[in-house]
């Protein structure tokens, strides 16, 4: 793998970064797009039928030399796989982390995947909520079975006095 | 999946053939190959049945393999692009994910440049493969 430095120093000549800009848009998507094709075990039919494109087109998208995707192609490959793409223009530091991801390009996780995974992230912060109560803390328990209960003092105010640990469960079971 | 890795071919007199002709060629030649180098390194299938991305030399060169590619540089004063034809030259070990790099070479229609690219790759080989020379990791 090039290392940063060693990258920033050939692109400190401008003919040299143009055309890596140029290289990175034209080849690198095709490699994306074969790479993604793999990690999710999709055939260029099957992508094709969820893209909503020819299978011609699919297999131009994935062909390193073919050089003239079209972002309509692009946007529909994106709908295809159920990822987003991001186009803008950045500055060369991002670029060359960029390159330093290229491993990395197949693993990108549906729409559906991350929401999955997001949903399951709420659910648990809503069984924390209800957990240490809406209002106050009148108890804290693990998932289910009481280790100690805290009580809360409150004044009439509904503001916080005191927290004990009532541990007469524990007392009740020696 | 382990990355390829680029070997570069060093003769006994110290000469790098890769990196000699990379500095020979100019920033847009360099920036292509560079790219598809870092893109090869990370694919796990070199050998897709139509688009393979090496293609075995035949004939005189027999046991050289090549790397194709293309660079469309744009031609600012037509307002369009052209293509130039590449190939990097070498030696492909499959079992081990390696290439060694014995040269390059562009094809100018029926046309290479430099002319004797495949001979002296050749050459380049037939030491490497008696143990003449040496390697270092492509940079």
């Amino acid at each position: 793998m090039t290392t940063f430095s060693e990258l920033w120093r050939k692109l400190r000549d401008k003919a040299y970064r143009e055309q890596m800009v140029a290289e990175q848009a034209k080849r690198a998507i095709p490699y994306q797009v074969r790479a993604l094709l793999t990690s999710r075990g999709y055939s260029q039919k099957e992508l094709a039928a969820r893209a909503g494109l020819h299978q011609g087109a699919v297999s131009r998208a994935a062909d390193l030399d073919y050089g003239n995707l079209t972002l309509n192609t692009i946007v529909r490959l994106a709908a295809g796989f159920d990822v987003a793409f991001v186009g803008e223009f950045v500055p060369f530091s991002r670029f060359v982390d960029y390159m330093n991801r290229l491993p990395t390009l197949g693993q990108v996780a549906t729409f559906e995947d991350e929401d999955r995974s997001r949903r399951g992230e709420t659910v648990a912060a809503s069984q924390t909520m209800e957990a240490f109560g809406r209002h106050g803390v009148p108890s804290i328990r693990s998932t289910g079975t009481p280790i100690r209960m805290a009580k809360m003092r409150n004044d009439d105010s509904g503001r916080a006095l005191a927290i004990t640990i009532d541990d007469s469960d524990q007392r009740r079971s020696r | 999946m382990t990355a390829w890795r680029f070997l570069d071919y060093i003769t006994e007199e110290r000469v790098v053939p890769i990196a000699d002709w990379y500095d020979a060629q100019d920033g847009q030649v360099r920036a292509a190959f560079d790219l598809r180098i870092e893109l090869l390194r990370v694919e796990d299938d070199w050998g897709h049945r139509r688009r393979g991305r090496v293609k075995a030399l035949a004939k005189a060169h027999r046991g050289l393999t090549q790397i194709p590619f293309e660079v469309d540089v744009w031609d600012r004063a037509r307002r369009k692009s052209r293509r130039r034809r590449l190939r990097a030259l070498g030696l492909w070990k499959q079992a081990i994910r390696e290439f060694v790099f014995f040269g390059g070479v562009e094809e100018h229609g029926q046309n290479y440049v430099p002319a004797d690219a495949f001979d002296r790759a050749m050459r380049h080989w037939r030491a490497f493969e008696q143990g003449r020379g040496t390697t270092r990791d492509h940079i």
